[in-house]
């Protein structure tokens, strides 16, 4: 019963901080990307613009909800809640926290053996809601956005994947928290072993979230909106908390696995001065740092294009992904033995 | 031109109590004795009617004929005029051919200009030209377009400008600037308008 | 067996060429053009396009004004580049009517259209580098195309259409500080379009984006009508300030840069190096701006004698000519505007075929076009 309790409170709190995360992500977009750009980003509602993301909720929220006559109307009304379900489920198994985290209560909803699997493949299913969003449209712009985005996810997913492969040989676990363990017990993050994967599975990432220069599924200048053009207002908003959701998912992956979770930096030299800090803050310190990587690329480079997407995945990051895979393997074989 | 300035200043400073009745001034010369008239001349004589020179830009004058296309060929090929720059036409409801149609071509080589002019009478069809500069395309629509002049051989006659179901050709004389095709706004937006006041029934 | 062949012919009827209506209202058909593609998967097989959204009639109101009316009207061709526009007009009614226009108006003329044409070279860079996914780009073009706006608005008083000029010169002497606004943007430009190629020329991604994108050979170019940077990005090096000086060009000392691939990329260096050109024309001219008159001395109510004629200026998308006929009257019997755009968007059909929808918008931001100058 208690921990039934415990696994309640945690979820809320989860949920909630996601929520918000999200809806502050796309405030922290639009400033960043907004000084990057000589600009200043919101500026009118609240301090700063603070109270902007809110007031676009709320707007959204407000708006009507159009449903187009010709669309597969139950499917219309499923894609979104599909892609938003998937993008929240996946932070059941991420570890915010060690085990000790959270007053003891463990920083994480649950940890399962196969969570990093468990998370691909929960992450992979989100891509039906895109399709089907593409689909339920009846409308060719979100039809060509939403087959470039199944094309797109389905290779990018692969080398993905496989990159990722690398890490848990060295962890010898599939566990969030075991990988952890496994870099601190190495005493480096496994960033320095496995650069190439490191590189690999932030490109990836990138193209699985759909981010510039990836953003062909919803490139705007050519298919308008992509998937989502047909949909307004709260559903619009579902796609968006979703895509935002995952851009956190990935860069929480990116830390988990290769940048130590929940760890601090240099532990020999901060250890004695910030002890005091959380592993959580470490970790959300992390991710927003990813997540500002994003906003930089997206200011920086224009957008490549479809076929080069996929040759890119396929000549270049699936076969690298590869190499990596079978190097790794070679090496801890030769120190086993 | 320096006449000219003078002329106009002199109007100024002694302003009459009506105006004063203008001197024809001639613009045109005579383009005889120009080679690239002589030769056209010499090679189409049943084409060219003349050739003029206004303001250091050649005019030569044609009417239509069965070898039309020849002597634009031959403009190409052997004069090198390489772009046909424009392509346009001017109503004159008081001739007897109506319409004049204007190719301007220019040289890349040469660094030249060549104006062509071209009489038609209304409802006669002119052989494209744009099979021989592709650039001929959108302006022989557009010509047809406004004026309604058909080009014989055009690979896709439509209207370019005006909608397709359009009838009338606003760019002749006597088409008046607030005309508007009455029956065309009925279909298709459902009102109609009063021609003198533009009032919206 | 016959199940079979059924299956087969639904088969084939599935895999029909897509048609893909683009525009008008669609974001990076630069305006109301609509382009109907027909794509085969992503390729496009044939495009159509459908343009006239924007028709106002430009040519039959002005055979119903005065010449002196009608200027203004010209200035909403190609509102991008309203000065060149004004000028070209303009002048072809000083040819027709036979006057000079005073060294001072000419030098003026010559400082403003520049000014223009790196205005409107960076409005086309922005939306080029937008369409292709570069968004900061975008932004900082308009930053630097604001000053020139500025400048606009200090000597015309409007910032877009600026109906800068009049027949015989130019309606009033220059603002004073006018030559150091000029002077201080002179200064800024070059940093800052290296800020753009820095950002751009040697980037992977936009190398992969616009090499080999839309080529055309420059007899093909001449042939389809293509005028300005986009004909001298096939590598035929002709530029009418040059061909047929007009104004007072050939004072100046200026180079006409030009391409060799006739890609979208040698495009985008073409008009980037025709920007640092346009700098030094105005450089140049606004040390030596000569004292005088400003305007020439033209009647009130202008009556050109009977005659036509064709004049034309390199605006910052090719030739814009006007060809205009008096009967010797008060208004013009025939006003023809030779639009840059309309024939480069001509060529459109011919760069496309062959390539992704990308492409398509890649192209359509090569061309560099205006619709309100292609529907007049």
């Amino acid at each position: 019963m208690d921990f039934l309790l415990v696994a309640v409170v945690k979820i809320i709190i989860i949920l909630v901080f996601i929520s918000l995360g999200v809806a502050y992500l796309t405030y922290l977009e639009r400033k960043v990307i907004g000084h990057m750009q000589v600009r200043l980003g919101p500026m009118r509602v609240g301090w700063h613009g603070l109270l902007q993301p809110i007031a676009d909720g709320l707007k959204l929220v407000i708006k009507e909800d159009i449903i187009p006559t010709q669309s597969d109307k139950l499917m219309f009304i499923l894609a979104p809640v599909i892609c938003f379900l998937h993008a929240f489920i996946v932070y059941t198994f991420i570890p915010f926290d060690g085990p000790g985290g959270f007053w003891g209560y463990g920083g994480y909803v649950s940890d399962v053996n196969v969570g990093l699997l468990f998370i691909l493949a929960v992450a992979s299913v989100g891509v039906v809601g895109i399709i089907l969003g593409g689909w339920a449209s009846n409308s060719k712009y979100p039809l060509l956005g939403s087959l470039r985005s199944v094309a797109q996810l389905v290779s990018y997913e692969v080398a993905m994947g496989l990159a990722i492969m690398g890490p848990i040989l060295l962890a010898g676990s599939l566990s969030m928290v075991e990988i952890v363990k496994a870099q601190e017990k190495m005493g480096v993050w496994f960033f320095v072993p496995q650069i190439v994967a490191f590189v690999i599975y932030f490109i990836c990432g990138v193209a699985e979230t759909n981010r510039a220069p990836f953003d062909l599924p919803e490139a705007e200048s050519e298919l308008v909106g992509g998937y989502h053009t047909e949909y307004s207002g709260f559903r619009f908003a579902i796609f968006f908390l979703a895509e935002y959701a995952n851009m956190i998912t990935v860069s929480a992956i990116a830390v988990t696995v290769f940048l130590g979770g929940w760890m601090m930096p240099f532990p020999s030299l901060l250890k004695p001065y910030l002890s005091f800090v959380p592993g959580f803050v470490w970790f959300c310190l992390k991710v927003m740092f990813f997540l500002f990587v994003y906003l930089w690329i997206r200011a920086t480079f224009p957008r490549y294009r479809f076929d080069q997407l996929m040759s890119i995945g396929w000549k270049i990051l699936l076969p690298l992904s590869i190499a990596n895979l079978v190097v790794t393997s070679f090496i801890i074989l030769y120190l086993k033995m | 031109m320096a006449e000219e300035n003078k002329k106009n200043s002199e109007k100024k400073t002694a302003p009459p109590k009506r105006p004063p009745k203008k001197e024809e001034v001639n613009l045109y010369e005579d383009l005889a004795g120009a080679e690239i008239f002589e030769n056209l001349k010499s090679k189409f004589s049943d084409l060219v009617v003349d050739g003029k020179k206004i303001r250091g830009q050649n005019i030569i004058y044609l009417k239509n004929g069965e070898n039309l296309l020849d002597l634009f060929i031959y403009l190409r090929d052997e004069e090198k005029f390489d772009m046909l720059a424009d392509l346009t036409a001017i109503d004159y409801p008081e001739r007897e051919k109506r319409f004049t149609v204007l190719y301007n071509l220019y040289s890349f080589s040469k660094l030249e200009r060549l104006l062509i002019r071209l009489d038609i009478s209304e409802g006669e069809e002119v052989e494209t030209v744009s099979n021989i500069w592709p650039s001929a395309n959108w302006p022989e629509r557009e010509v047809f377009d406004m004026f309604g002049i058909k080009f014989k051989n055009h690979p896709d006659l439509r209207r370019i400008l005006l909608p397709e179901d359009w009838k009338t050709h606003p760019l002749r004389k006597d088409f008046n600037v607030k005309d508007r095709d009455q029956d065309w706004m009925e279909k298709h937006l459902g009102i109609r308008e009063d021609v003198n006041t533009g009032e919206v029934k | 067996m016959i199940e079979d062949k059924k299956v087969e012919e639904k088969f084939v009827d599935a895999t029909e060429e897509l048609v893909l209506n683009m525009g008008p209202q669609h974001p990076s058909t630069h305006g109301v053009l609509r382009v109907i593609l027909k794509l085969h998967h992503e390729k496009v097989v044939d495009l159509d396009c459908d343009i006239g959204y924007l028709h106002r009639g430009v040519e039959k109101i002005s055979e119903n004004l005065s010449y002196k009316l009608a200027a203004p009207y010209m200035d909403r061709l190609d509102y991008i580049a309203a000065v060149s526009n004004n000028l070209a007009y303009v002048e072809t009614v000083e040819k027709l009517i036979g006057v000079e226009v005073p060294k001072k108006a000419q030098y003026i003329r010559v400082i403003l259209t520049e000014l223009n044409r790196i205005a409107s070279h960076l409005l086309w860079l922005a939306t080029h580098a937008l369409d292709i996914g570069a968004m900061t780009v975008f932004l900082y073009c308009f930053r630097e195309r604001e000053e020139i706006l500025n400048i606009f608005e200090m000597v015309t008083g409007a910032r877009l259409t600026t109906n800068a000029f009049r027949i015989g010169g130019i309606p009033a002497d220059v603002p004073e500080g006018f030559e150091k606004a000029v002077k201080d943007f002179c200064k800024i430009l070059p940093g800052r379009i290296e800020e753009y190629e820095g950002l751009l020329t040697k980037n992977r991604i936009w190398i992969a984006r616009t090499k080999n994108i839309g080529v055309i050979s420059g007899e093909d170019a001449i042939a389809i009508g293509l005028t300005g940077p986009s004909l001298r990005g096939s590598g035929v090096k002709w530029d009418l300030r040059k061909a047929h000086p007009y104004e007072c060009y050939d004072e100046f000392d200026f180079e006409i840069p030009t391409g060799k691939n006739g890609d979208t990329y040698d495009r985008y260096l073409v008009r980037l190096e025709e920007m640092r050109q346009a700098r030094k024309i105005i450089l140049q001219a606004i040390d030596g701006i000569p004292d005088g008159d400003y305007m020439a001395k033209v009647p009130k109510m202008l009556r050109p004698p009977k005659g036509e004629v064709y004049h034309s200026i390199e605006a910052p998308k090719g030739e814009l000519g006007f060809y205009i006929v008096s009967d010797g009257s008060t208004k013009p019997y025939r006003v023809r505007i030779k639009g840059p755009s309309f024939f480069n968007l001509q060529a459109l059909k011919t760069l496309c075929v062959g390539h992704y929808v990308a492409d398509v918008v890649a192209i359509i931001g090569t061309l560099d076009i205006v619709l309100g100058e292609i529907d007049r």
